[in-house]
């Protein structure tokens, strides 16, 4: 499934894409009226101060909600016009995602927790491998509960891994996690993807970690004020 | 403008001490699981409508009973002799601890009420001075005055009502071969008759079949020819001295003949009333222990949710140096509040329903009056034990909540790896391929407090279902056994004395008649080495097919000269077993006339309302009924045309050997007139039981699908389509419903035995019978449950909003 979208046609497409929260009588723009093409295979970072709608475009390009207006293509998909059953097969064979809270399903061990997605695509063969991957193969029968927050988040990589996505999406992965372990976590999530050659678009607070994209989006008040080049520089190198 | 009350400032919130803020999350907290604490006070409050209604319905016929008990000064210790001298009751008055003494004569024969739907009935005369009240069992008028000459008498007003008789109407009645007739002027009830039975043996008497007239004594004595005579004298006593002054009484009247004695509470007419209000009373405390208990154990489950739901709120406050104390009160008032919440409207509409029933009741058994004060014993009762129920459901979560460490709390972790990982290793067939199976099997050892009490609240919802379905089937068996099972006759007939045989066989040649059977019936005493019990003993021709009664062993009976079948509940008490030798003799065999013989025991009779035994016709007259009458009764079952069962019934009236005519349509409408209140009960508790089963199901359904919002959204979100995350969510429930089965169906098939048997008298024995539909119905109603709890539950699903659900906080 990776590759199959050519280097120069883009991952994401967003025309004048709005996302707008009632809450009883006030109307939340979250996004007001986003343009942005970003190209396959790239390293995304999106950074922005909080509640400038980071998260809402990651939802949005990961089929968990939809636009209120505009036109949102992903992978060549205009998910405006998917319905909910084609929303989920494109959550199943397109994106893999890593959340802040890790989110792992409690009552399965580490390698269940990979076996469990893997099992949806048919890549069950695959899992040992990526829990090894991520330097947990001796962890693997251990309980979410039983690892700390870098190992839980490991878990979580190699999960959304090994589906093999053509794009993957991250919401702050270091947001629960120290510098140090935020760095091994990323420096796993920047070599593991590159050298599938996968799309990533990852959310972060940390300035620093904004360094290692290859393009850096940066938002304010639901509004793209920039896209920059980043310097694609490995996480290991970055310091304060 | 706003008003000024609203006009709070936030700082007026910050500057309140701590310990309100936490009472402020306290009704936060309840109100944001609004749904939950609503679902919890329903099952407390039925819990409590329950007790409470049922209860005070007790007290309140217990009142009523009392008030008539007390007002009419009822008989502390009777003795019926054949007949005594009037001295008797001054004699009587010597005995110590007896504070007075009444000497009255009474005698049994018919009522003739031409021209009314039964034409010829039971009667029972009783003579009361016309001068002054008696002062032991007097009456209590409920319409028109008390006898005041030799020409009037006082009708039982129930009887009154069934026959249609009005104040000023003549009424005929006859001893023997000689009739009077009298006046009516009063309808009253007797403390003897709130019941209307003649006497122990006879407990199903149609209304209106059985009359009581009260008249005047020195008339009676010439009527029926006693002279100074007595046949029964009643005592008062001193209390708790009722069975020694019984005693010194029987002893009294020894050489006259005592056909029969009792204490108050061995009464007939007073041992119903008990065993009603026993019914009552078992009722008013085996359904509301069930709800409590399965309420109890939902609110543990709800607090301990909310506690785990909290656990990081918990730690903060912990951190911010909240003591373990207030930690600990909060988690309980909790439990204690929704506890009363429910149980206020609960004790409410207990009161209102105890009021209905005692509508009701005084309605079926016209009794006269009927007291529904606030009994606040019992409504004090009702709130404690909904208090208790909170305090102890919700003491162990609090103290969980008080005792955890900042640290634990604030981590968020709760699940139990141990228990997890032990089931990992143990169970194998958890490891089927797909590892997404695994996730709603490993949900149901998660927790296993959560899971023990989700089955409880199956189980016992299961079981109430099943209880209240097995009554239900033994009401209608016990009613099919009466009336359509065993009984292929239209009439039973009872004569006016063995002359009347004759005409008897003749009835079968008259236009409608089919065929016809002669029975003769008298009242005994069945003695084995060990114990005695006594019966009706019914003699029934040999090959006769108009009764046929199922023996144990599954037969019909086959009557024997020599030979008595047993009610299996007799059998059971005085030890015997077929073969064995059994004393038979008439009741109210003494020194005058002693009157017995041995017979073998054939065989136990296989029936709910045992107070029958069956022997052979010719055999049991000769042995005891010829010898016993006028104690005895002769009759026959007469098979006729279903269509003209109220000609022939009319017909037969007309006859002067004819002494009561009772037809099965009479007997139907009667027994379903009695077991209307049960019927009501049954549907009560059939609904209260499915309540209780969809409470625990929908808990369980909430805890596996909204508790898990977060994992399940995670689960979307990794490419899930709803309905699998759904389904595995339903499995969950499927596979704690079907453990909860497999608990609550031989928990209901036990607690119905134990209920049916709790029921029990000698005389009525509910049999304990499940059919297989019984079972399938327990199945469909909590698979019907599950169905909805699931749908609901995935529609919920299928709406959720994920970009929210993922990051929502287990
Ligand atoms: N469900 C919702 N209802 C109402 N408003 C919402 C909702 N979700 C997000 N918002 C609002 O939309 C805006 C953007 O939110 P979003 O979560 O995308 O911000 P963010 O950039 O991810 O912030 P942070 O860095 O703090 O995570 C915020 O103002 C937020 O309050
Ligand atoms: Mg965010």
């Amino acid at each position: 499934m990776a590759g199959l979208a050519s280097e120069n046609s883009p991952a994401l497409i967003a025309r004048d894409v709005w996302k707008q929260y009632t809450l009883g009588d006030v109307t939340v723009d979250a996004l007001r009226g986003i343009d942005l093409e970003l190209p396959a295979g790239r390293f995304v970072v999106l950074v922005g101060p909080s509640g400038s709608g980071k998260t809402t475009v990651l939802n949005l390009a990961g089929g968990l909600d939809v636009p209120t207006k505009g036109q949102l293509t992903m992978l060549g998909q205009h998910l405006t016009e998917l319905n909910e059953e084609q929303l989920t097969t494109y959550r199943r064979e397109s994106v893999g995602f890593v959340f802040q809270m890790f989110n792992l399903v409690p009552t399965l061990t580490a390698l269940e927790n990979v076996r469990l997605v893997a099992q949806l695509v048919g890549n069950d063969e695959l899992s040992a491998e990526l829990i090894a991957a991520v330097g947990l193969a001796d962890r693997a029968d251990q309980l979410p509960s039983q690892l700390s927050g870098g190992e839980q988040q490991r878990v979580a990589i190699a999960r959304a891994l090994v589906k093999q996505p053509e794009l993957l999406l991250a919401d702050e992965p270091t947001g629960a996690l120290d510098f140090e372990t935020g760095c091994e976590v990323l420096s796993l999530l920047w070599e593991e993807t590159r050298n599938r050659g996968m799309t990533v678009i990852m959310v972060t607070h940390n300035t620093a970690f904004a360094k290692m994209g290859d393009i850096v989006v940066r938002l304010r008040s639901g509004e793209v004020v920039e896209v920059s080049p980043g310097e694609a520089s490995h996480p290991s190198e970055i310091t304060f | 403008m706003r008003p000024p009350t609203r006009a709070k400032s936030p700082s007026d919130a910050s500057r309140r001490p701590p310990m309100t803020m936490l009472w402020r999350k306290l009704w936060a907290d309840t109100r944001a699981l609004a749904r939950q604490a609503i679902a919890l006070m329903v099952l407390i409050g039925l819990g409590i409508l329950l007790y409470v209604g049922l209860y005070e319905a007790y007290q309140n016929l217990d009142g009523a009973y009392n008030y008539v008990y007390d007002t009419t000064h009822f008989a502390d210790a009777s003795v019926l002799v054949e007949a005594a001298p009037g001295s008797l009751a001054d004699k009587a008055r010597t005995i110590p601890h007896v504070t007075e003494a009444l000497g009255r004569v009474v005698r049994d024969g018919a009522i003739i009420q031409r021209g009314r739907d039964r034409e010829r009935v039971l009667g029972r005369f009783i003579g009361y001075p016309r001068t002054f009240r008696p002062p032991i069992n007097d009456l209590l008028i409920i319409e028109g005055r008390y006898l005041a000459d030799a020409y009037e008498a006082v009708l039982e007003h129930q009887f009154a009502a069934e026959n249609g008789y009005a104040i000023g109407d003549r009424i005929k009645c006859a001893y023997e071969t000689r009739e009077r007739e009298f006046t009516i002027v009063g309808f009253v009830a007797s403390p003897e008759y709130i019941y209307p039975v003649p006497s122990k043996h006879e407990m199903f008497v149609s209304p209106g079949t059985f009359g009581v007239v009260f008249i005047d004594e020195d008339r009676a004595r010439e009527w029926f020819g006693v002279g100074r005579q007595i046949t029964e004298i009643h005592c008062l006593t001193d209390p708790g001295h009722e069975q020694e002054v019984l005693e010194k009484l029987e002893g009294l009247a020894h050489s006259y003949g005592v056909e029969t004695s009792y204490v108050q509470d061995d009464q007939p007419s007073k041992r119903l009333l008990t065993m009603d209000q026993q019914g009552f009373a078992t009722l008013s405390v085996f359904f509301p222990i069930m709800f409590l208990s399965s309420a109890g154990l939902s609110l543990y489950s709800a607090l301990s949710r909310i506690v785990r739901l909290q656990m990081t709120v918990i730690g903060t406050l912990k951190a911010c140096g909240f003591g373990q104390r207030e930690i600990l009160i909060q988690h309980v008032m909790q439990g204690v509040l929704v506890a009363l919440a429910g149980a206020i409207p609960g004790v409410a509409l207990g009161h209102w329903m105890a009021m209905w029933l005692g509508r009701l009741y005084a309605d079926t058994l016209h009794l006269p009056l009927i007291l529904t004060p606030l009994h606040w014993d019992t409504i004090g009762t009702g709130l404690f034990l909904a208090a208790v129920t909170g305090l102890a459901a919700a003491y162990l979560p609090a103290r969980m909540a008080a005792r955890m460490r900042p640290a634990v709390a604030m981590r968020g972790d709760v699940e139990s790896p141990r228990r997890l990982m032990a089931q990992h290793r143990l169970v194998g067939w958890t490891r089927w391929s797909r590892v997404a199976y695994r996730i709603p099997i490993r949900g149901i050892f998660r927790r296993a407090s959560r899971t023990l009490l989700a089955l409880g609240g199956i189980a016992g919802g299961a079981s109430i279902i099943i209880t209240t379905l097995g009554t239900y089937v033994a009401t209608m068996d016990a009613i099919d056994e009466v009336l359509t099972g065993s009984r292929k006759y239209e009439i039973d007939l009872q004569f006016t004395g063995p002359r009347a045989i004759a005409f008897g066989r003749s009835i079968a040649a008259m236009p409608g008649g089919r065929a016809v059977t002669p029975t003769v019936s008298v009242p005994v005493r069945v003695r084995s080495s060990w114990d005695s019990g006594e019966l009706i003993l019914t003699g029934i021709e040999r090959g006769q097919q108009l009764l046929k009664v199922h023996s144990t062993s599954g037969e019909f009976i086959n009557v024997q000269p020599g030979a008595i079948w047993l009610p299996r509940q007799l059998a059971n008490r005085i030890l015997v077993e077929p073969g064995d030798p059994v004393v038979v003799e008439w009741v109210k065999s003494g020194r005058r006339r002693r009157l017995k013989t041995t017979m073998q025991v054939a065989g136990f009779l296989d029936v709910a309302m045992g107070a029958t035994a069956y022997g052979e016709y010719d055999d049991v007259r000769r042995a005891l009924a010829d010898k016993a009458y006028p104690h005895s009764a002769y009759g026959a079952f007469v098979a006729c045309d279903p269509g003209q069962v109220e000609a022939f019934k009319q017909r037969l009236e007309r006859s002067d050997d004819v002494a009561l005519v009772l037809t099965m349509p009479d007997l139907v409408k009667q027994i379903y007139q009695q077991m209307g209140l049960m019927f009501i009960f049954i549907g009560v508790l059939l609904s209260f039981g499915s309540l209780l089963a969809g409470s625990a199901i929908h808990s369980v359904a909430s805890v596996s699908l909204l508790e898990r919002t977060r994992e399940l959204a995670t689960l979307r979100s990794l490419g899930f389509s709803a309905r699998s995350a759904g389904w595995l969510a339903a499995l969950e429930l499927c596979v704690l419903c079907a453990l909860g089965l497999v608990v609550g169906i031989p928990l209901g098939v036990f607690l119905n035995s134990l209920y049916m048997s709790s029921f029990s008298t000698e005389n009525m024995a509910f049999r304990a019978i499940l059919p297989w539909w019984v079972y399938v119905t327990t199945v469909l109603i909590v698979a019907g449950l599950v169905a909805l709890s699931s749908y609901a539950g995935m529609r919920r699903l299928r709406s959720m909003d994920l970009s929210q659900a993922t990051k929502a906080q287990e």
